[in-house]
This record gives structure tokens, C-alpha cells and sequence, in this order.
């Protein structure tokens, strides 16, 4: 039998369409509420444990918010969410990275993040190094580095991170077509592994290797 | 619990570090700020004001208090943004974000270090003897960490959701300096006025300091009350924190 990775159980989230930044707007809305606007509205969904899961759908359609609801980052409105076992969301490249350290000094912070302590760190260090092919760039500035060179990186640490459930939002947008077909073919290493990763894009050709596809159409 | 002193271990490196590598005059800055404020204040409350202290030089009596009320300062300062400048950490992952403020405050503590140094070098040239209780000056630094990690929770919040927050941080901080005994001695506050600094753990932990350092007298007692009252400050904070920290990420 199948053992459930994720379940997603009749969720709604909703967003404030005009965020309350500064007092002065905030009274002159008291009286009438922020418009809210659904970006998942009564969704359900279960995920199995090494599924390899395509979220499909044009900008706007949910894909993210999904993501972070799974990853915990943001909670639902109305429903439920149960993960089993280690969430690694990757939902942007360079959240968690500052631009005046370098590479190496990066994997630290954001391999603290995720919870992996230490001692695993340097022991990981030379595999998610080699894997992003950074090579002496490792120890330059980010801000160095180019878009393409900063996912690289963001996704090798995140990998190695050893996650029961990977969430990537759309991480091969900015690396070159080599980095992506190692990437995937690392991905369906993991994935024999028991790994369940899931993956949004807006891009269609891309379907053939996932196990499923789910389309998100946005809310109207 | 380990990957907790980890996260915090972290992200207090990585902002000392960061901080200083875009700077040309590093260290020199955390010398040079006290040290002009310092002089251009006791021009100014020595000779012209006329304020009236303990037969302590005026100079090491300011120095003393200002090096704690700028460790306090900075610190909250630096954590009110602490949310908002880590936006994207704070929006697209999960761990635990208290660590934000927190380390922001942490990483301010070489600072202070440095600045004790450069006190200790004026009491001695001011003729004091340095002894070897002075060391308990240490204890002050648990005090200034739990209250400005408590308001610094606060405000990385308010400031968050509305930024307007941040000013009023600000004008807060101003009120906050003269209302601590730091340019005056507490000894001039009139009687009806006095519980004011009892209840203000920095204005306990300045007297502490300066009754270590002048009078050489350890009065534990102040340390304790300012502990209890920074530690209570500390709490609230956390819960505070702990109460908005989801929510902050769709408001942020």
C-alpha cells in the first residue's frame, strides 16, 4: 500500500489584496475591511510517499502559496495540511542568502535553516560544492555571482539536506540546461530513495518524466 | 535545543560579519561613537549645564552609562528591522524566527566588548585603580540582552506590519535616555520620582555598574531586581513574538 506524504484536506487561503503598511491606511480602511483575495479555494489534495508530483499552472494560480502552505511557511485559512517526515521547501533561490558572505559561508546559514546540524554540514560541504559545479567561486562573494550561479547552489544545499518531502518552485527557471538535466536526474536518484518531491512550473513540455501532473487553474 | 543555539550561533556570524565587511573604518566606529558623544556631552553638562554628580570625573561617569545605553540602543534598533530586513527568509522558509531579533542583538555584543576595554583605558588614565572585582561587570551584560531581546521581540513585530512603528521607536528611545540616569546620577532624581529608575532594568544595571566601578561596592541587589525585571520584559516579548510570528509572513 501507498503511505500518504501529504495531505492537503478541503483547503482555502486568502490573501489581504492591499496590505496595511502604514497606520494612516490602516484607519482609513478600519471601517470598511481589506478586500481579500482566494488564491486556493476548497482544495484537496494527497501526495504519496516518492511520488514525483508536477504542480502546473500559469503565474498566479496558486502554485507558491501551495507550496508554502505545504511547507508550513504560511497557514490556511480553512482546512487542514499533514506532512510526514522532513519538509525542505525551496521556494525562492536566494531566500536566506546575504550577498556580502561568500558561497561556503552561505551553505552554513542556509543549511542551519533547514536543520541539519553542523558536524553533517562539513561533512556535506564538498558533495552540495561539487554538485553546484561553483568550483573557486565558493569563496567570493554572492554578489558576485550570477543568477544561473546562486540557484545552483540554493538547490545543491537544499538536496543534500536529505528531505522526505522536496518542494522546488520553479527552481530551473534561472540554471542552464545542463544543470537542470543533472538536476532531475539527481531528483529521480531520491526519488528511488523514497523521496517525494514536488515541483511547479508553468512550463508544459516538462510533464513527461512526473508521475502526476496537477493543474492549478487560478480561483475567479 | 542544539540546532536552536545553532540557528542563533549562525545568524550572529553571519551579521557580524556582514556588517563589517562593507565597512572602511570598522572597528574604529565603535570606538569613535562613544568616545565624540562622550566628549561632546560632558562639554556640555560639565561646563555648561553645571550638572551636579558624585565627585566622580564627570567623563568616565558619562562613559560608563553611555556604553551600556548604546549596546541597549543599538541592539533594539538593530532588531526592529530585523523582520522586515529578512523578508525574504522570513516569507520563504521555516525555522524558528526569533532568532532574528535575537542575533541581531547578539551580534552587537564584540561591540560592547571593545567599548569596556576603552573604558576600563580612561578609568585608569583618570587615576582609577583597576581591581579584579571589576571582572563582575560581566553579570551587567545578562540584564541589557533579556530586556532589549524582550522589547526588540516587540517592536520586530509592530515594525513589521506597520512600519510607521518605527518611528515611534525612535521618539520612544529618545523619552527612554533621559529617563535613565545615564547623563545625571539617580541621586539628583527627587524622592517621588525615584521608583521610576527602580523599575527600569537598564537604569539598575547603570547604578550597578557605577557602584562597582566608583564605589567599589557588588550591590547584587540592583542586579537581581534588573534581572527579574528584564527577564519578565524578556518574556513577554517572546510570547508576544510567538503569537504574531505566522501571521507576519502574509503581512510582512
Amino acid at each position: 500500500m501507498n503511505k500518504p506524504a501529504i495531505i492537503v484536506d478541503h483547503v482555502t487561503k486568502q490573501y489581504y489584496l492591499e496590505r496595511p503598511q502604514t497606520l494612516k491606511r490602516w484607519f482609513r480602511h478600519i471601517f470598511s475591511p481589506f478586500k481579500k483575495f482566494t488564491v486556493i479555494k476548497d482544495f484537496s489534495l494527497i501526495i504519496n510517499k516518492g511520488e514525483f508530483i508536477l504542480l502546473v499552472g500559469e503565474n498566479g494560480s496558486g502554485k507558491t502559496t501551495l507550496l508554502k502552505l505545504i511547507a508550513g511557511i504560511t497557514i490556511p485559512n480553512s482546512g487542514k495540511i499533514t506532512t510526514y517526515g522532513k519538509v525542505v521547501p525551496l521556494i525562492e533561490i536566494s531566500a536566506g542568502f546575504n550577498n556580502e558572505l561568500t558561497g561556503r559561508e552561505n551553505i552554513l546559514t542556509y543549511a542551519t535553516i533547514l536543520e541539519i546540524d553542523k558536524k553533517t554540514i562539513s561533512k556535506i560541504i564538498p558533495k552540495i560544492i561539487d554538485f553546484s559545479g561553483l568550483d573557486h567561486f565558493i569563496d567570493v562573494p554572492i554578489k558576485r555571482y550570477s543568477t544561473g550561479m546562486v540557484s545552483r547552489l540554493a538547490f545543491s544545499v537544499a538536496i543534500h539536506s536529505h528531505p522526505d518531502i522536496l518542494l522546488l518552485d520553479e527552481v530551473f527557471a534561472a540554471g542552464d540546461k545542463k544543470f537542470r538535466k543533472k538536476s532531475i536526474k539527481k531528483l529521480f536518484e531520491f526519488k528511488k530513495r523514497g523521496m517525494t518531491i514536488v515541483l511547479s512550473t508553468h512550463y508544459e513540455e516538462s510533464i513527461q518524466f512526473a508521475d502526476r501532473n496537477i493543474f492549478l487553474n487560478p480561483v475567479i | 535545543m542544539k540546532l536552536y543555539s545553532q540557528l542563533l550561533e549562525v545568524f550572529t556570524i553571519r551579521e557580524i560579519k556582514s556588517s563589517y565587511k562593507a565597512s572602511l573604518l570598522g572597528i574604529l566606529w565603535i570606538i569613535l561613537y562613544p568616545l565624540m558623544t562622550t566628549f561632546f556631552l560632558s562639554f556640555l553638562f560639565e561646563r555648561i549645564i553645571k550638572i551636579t554628580n558624585d565627585d566622580v570625573p564627570y567623563f568616565v561617569f558619562l562613559l560608563s552609562g553611555l556604553i551600556f545605553w548604546n549596546f541597549f540602543q543599538q541592539g533594539v534598533i538593530m532588531a526592529k528591522d530585523s523582520l522586515v530586513w529578512n523578508r525574504e527568509v522570513v516569507t520563504k522558509t521555516t525555522f524558528s524566527k526569533e532568532v532574528l531579533p535575537l542575533s541581531l542583538i547578539f551580534s552587537k555584543i564584540p561591540d560592547f566588548f571593545v567599548n569596556l576595554i576603552m573604558l576600563f583605558i580612561f578609568l585608569a588614565i583618570f587615576g582609577f585603580k583597576i581591581k579584579i572585582i571589576f571582572i563582575s561587570i560581566l553579570l551587567s551584560i545578562i540584564p541589557v540582552l533579556l530586556f532589549a531581546g524582550g522589547i526588540g521581540f516587540v517592536f520586530a513585530i509592530t515594525n513589521a506590519i506597520f512600519r510607521d512603528f518605527g518611528k515611534l521607536i525612535e521618539f520612544f528611545l529618545m523619552i527612554f535616555f533621559y529617563a535613565t540616569p545615564i547623563l545625571y546620577s539617580e541621586s539628583i532624581i527627587p524622592k517621588k520620582y525615584l521608583w521610576l529608575a527602580m523599575i527600569n532594568p537598564l537604569a539598575l544595571i547603570i547604578s550597578f555598574v557605577r557602584n562597582l566601578l566608583f564605589h567599589d561596592s557588588i550591590r547584587i541587589d540592583l542586579f537581581i531586581i534588573s534581572l527579574a525585571i528584564s527577564f519578565i520584559i524578556f518574556l513577554v516579548g517572546i510570547f508576544f513574538f510567538r503569537k504574531f510570528e505566522k501571521k507576519i509572513v502574509d503581512l510582512i
